[in-house]
């Protein structure tokens, strides 16, 4: 059987394997001699994290804020929404092909459509963010509830719970880890749909990451735009971390310990 | 021919009572006629082939099914499923304490309820153990504790050491033994094992082949189930007489009611 890595050591891996890419990079595009409008080199990169920081992190701070309140409120609705779909099959019936349409339109398409319903502004984009990823928490959250174990509700029918204790007691406990699941596939795709509403909802004044990157990009700052990727792939770990992290917090039942009794 | 023996004593204040009870599903026939008694504070044995409707008929006890036809009079029942079903994110007290919170119990009073089982069997340090922390055998015990709690006068208990081990289950036999000589109660239990049977049962009810019927009612003279040994006389006699009744009912015998 394979032993488990130690926490440490899967930290150094995690940190040794971005290192090595980043390494290749930077030797490829010096060796290769490659124009920095069309790669920059990874220092390039680094050297405008450092020169534009207030810039990034105005933008970020802004970025950020539509990603969390929009996983948040994805987290929230999506999960109501799934306990809503368990319970009655005719909302199944009815919200199911919808949710699953929803997923399917791409985010360049939805997002322009979304801001002319909803205008301009940080709310909208929040908006946005949240109906992107509510699919996966929705599904995820769905596929654990109809996966209860069916006894468990029959014993607690022999206790004479109503139906209300034992989605209480039985079916919410047992789909949370999944709820949570669903989030964390969800934060690599808020990160996409914020750029995508910032892209559509542009108006003067606006800010954030992805009209960082567009501005970037325009002006022919490519190792701005990376720098400010960079921090959305970063921004992605972290959160991904913290939603693990609150997995074995909230639902310690779903991590079993290695060498525990049986 | 099945055994319709008319059950004995009076049939006030009985925890169960079923008379000609029938299910079907579909086609299938799987119960044709049982009648079945369990007095105040006695242990009644179903034992049968596989697929002969034994826990269809306890499912029926505890109110999840209906009878198609007859009827079935229970006292409210605590079940102690063959899986021990403890819900994986509470802890062993928390599980302990459920029934009480389901009817109605603040969460402090069920806790403390809940504690004194457990300190009683001597199970109090794993109160706070979560069931993946716990042994198979521990987890059985704390399911039985659960039935316990709810204070309820009918226990069904399906097959409830079925999944543990040999040594496990002669160790969990001779405790639920003492829990119920501690705190009698009138018990239905389902088992496979004609052994146990005749270790923990009153009486034993044997059911047919599906139709199920009962082709037997065998009582059992081997004392307190606390004291009773696999080798002991009475045991044995007992233990032979269900052997022969499922034999002459899987070969479809008269058999006499002993």
């Amino acid at each position: 059987m394979r032993r488990p890595l130690h926490p440490a050591v899967r930290v150094a891996l995690g940190v040794l394997g971005p290192l090595l890419l980043l390494a290749a990079w930077q030797a490829y595009v010096r060796l290769a001699d490659v124009d920095p409008i069309l790669l920059p080199a990874p220092t390039d990169v680094a050297a405008s994290l450092v020169d534009d920081r207030s810039l990034l992190w105005d933008a970020f701070v802004v970025t950020g804020q539509e990603v969390l309140l929009g996983l948040a409120t994805a987290l929230v609705l999506g999960a109501g929404l799934a306990i809503l779909m368990h319970l009655s099959a005719i909302v199944r019936a009815m919200l199911g092909p919808l949710v699953i349409g929803i997923q399917a339109v791409p985010i360049p398409v939805l997002a322009p459509v979304l801001v002319f319903w909803l205008g301009f502004g940080v709310g909208p984009k929040i908006v946005i963010v949240a109906i992107i990823c509510f699919f996966p928490v929705v599904i995820n959250t769905l596929d654990a509830l109809d996966r209860v174990d069916p006894d468990l509700g029959r014993l607690l029918q022999t206790m004479g719970a109503s139906r209300r204790q034992r989605l209480r007691w039985v079916e919410l406990p047992a789909a949370l880890p999944a709820a949570l699941s669903g989030a964390k596939v969800a934060v690599a795709i808020a990160g996409i749909a914020a750029v995508f509403a910032e892209y559509a909802g542009a108006e003067q004044g606006s800010e954030g990451l992805g009209l960082l990157i567009n501005s970037a990009r325009f002006s022919l700052a490519t190792d701005r735009a990376f720098a400010a990727v960079f921090i959305l792939a970063v921004f992605a770990v972290l959160t991904t971390g913290a939603l693990a992290l609150a997995q074995r917090l909230l639902a310690p039942w779903a991590h079993r310990r290695p060498g525990a009794p049986r | 021919m099945r055994v319709q023996s008319p059950p004995s004593g009076p049939a006030a204040a009985r925890p169960l009572t079923a008379r000609g009870i029938v299910r079907r599903f579909g086609d299938l026939a799987v119960l044709d006629g049982v009648d079945l008694d369990v007095a105040p504070h006695e242990t009644v044995a179903l034992v049968g082939p596989s697929g002969c409707g034994k826990s269809t008929l306890l499912e029926m006890v505890c109110g999840l099914q209906a009878p198609d036809a007859g009827t079935l009079d229970a006292a409210p029942a605590a079940l102690m499923p063959q899986r021990d079903l403890l819900l994986p994110w509470l802890d062993a007290r928390d599980n302990v304490a459920l029934p009480l919170r389901l009817a109605g119990s603040g969460r402090r009073e069920a806790r403390a309820a809940a504690d004194a089982l457990l300190d009683r069997v001597e199970l109090g340090r794993f109160a706070r153990s979560r069931p993946d922390e716990l042994s198979g055998g521990m987890r059985q015990r704390v399911s039985f504790l659960r039935a316990l709690a709810t204070e309820r006068e009918l226990l069904c208990l399906d097959e409830p050491f079925g999944a543990l081990d040999a040594i496990t289950r002669e160790e969990l036999r001779h405790w639920l033994a003492e829990r119920l000589e501690e705190r009698p109660r009138s018990v239905l239990l389902v088992t496979h094992d004609v052994e146990e049977a005749a270790l923990l049962g009153d009486r034993v009810i044997v059911l047919g082949p599906r139709p199920a019927g009962v082709v037997a009612r065998i009582s059992v003279d081997a004392g307190p189930a606390r004291r009773r040994e696999a080798t002991d006389p009475a045991v044995v006699d007992a233990r032979r007489r269900i052997h022969d009744a499922l034999r002459t009912a899987m070969r479809g015998d008269e058999v006499a009611a002993t």
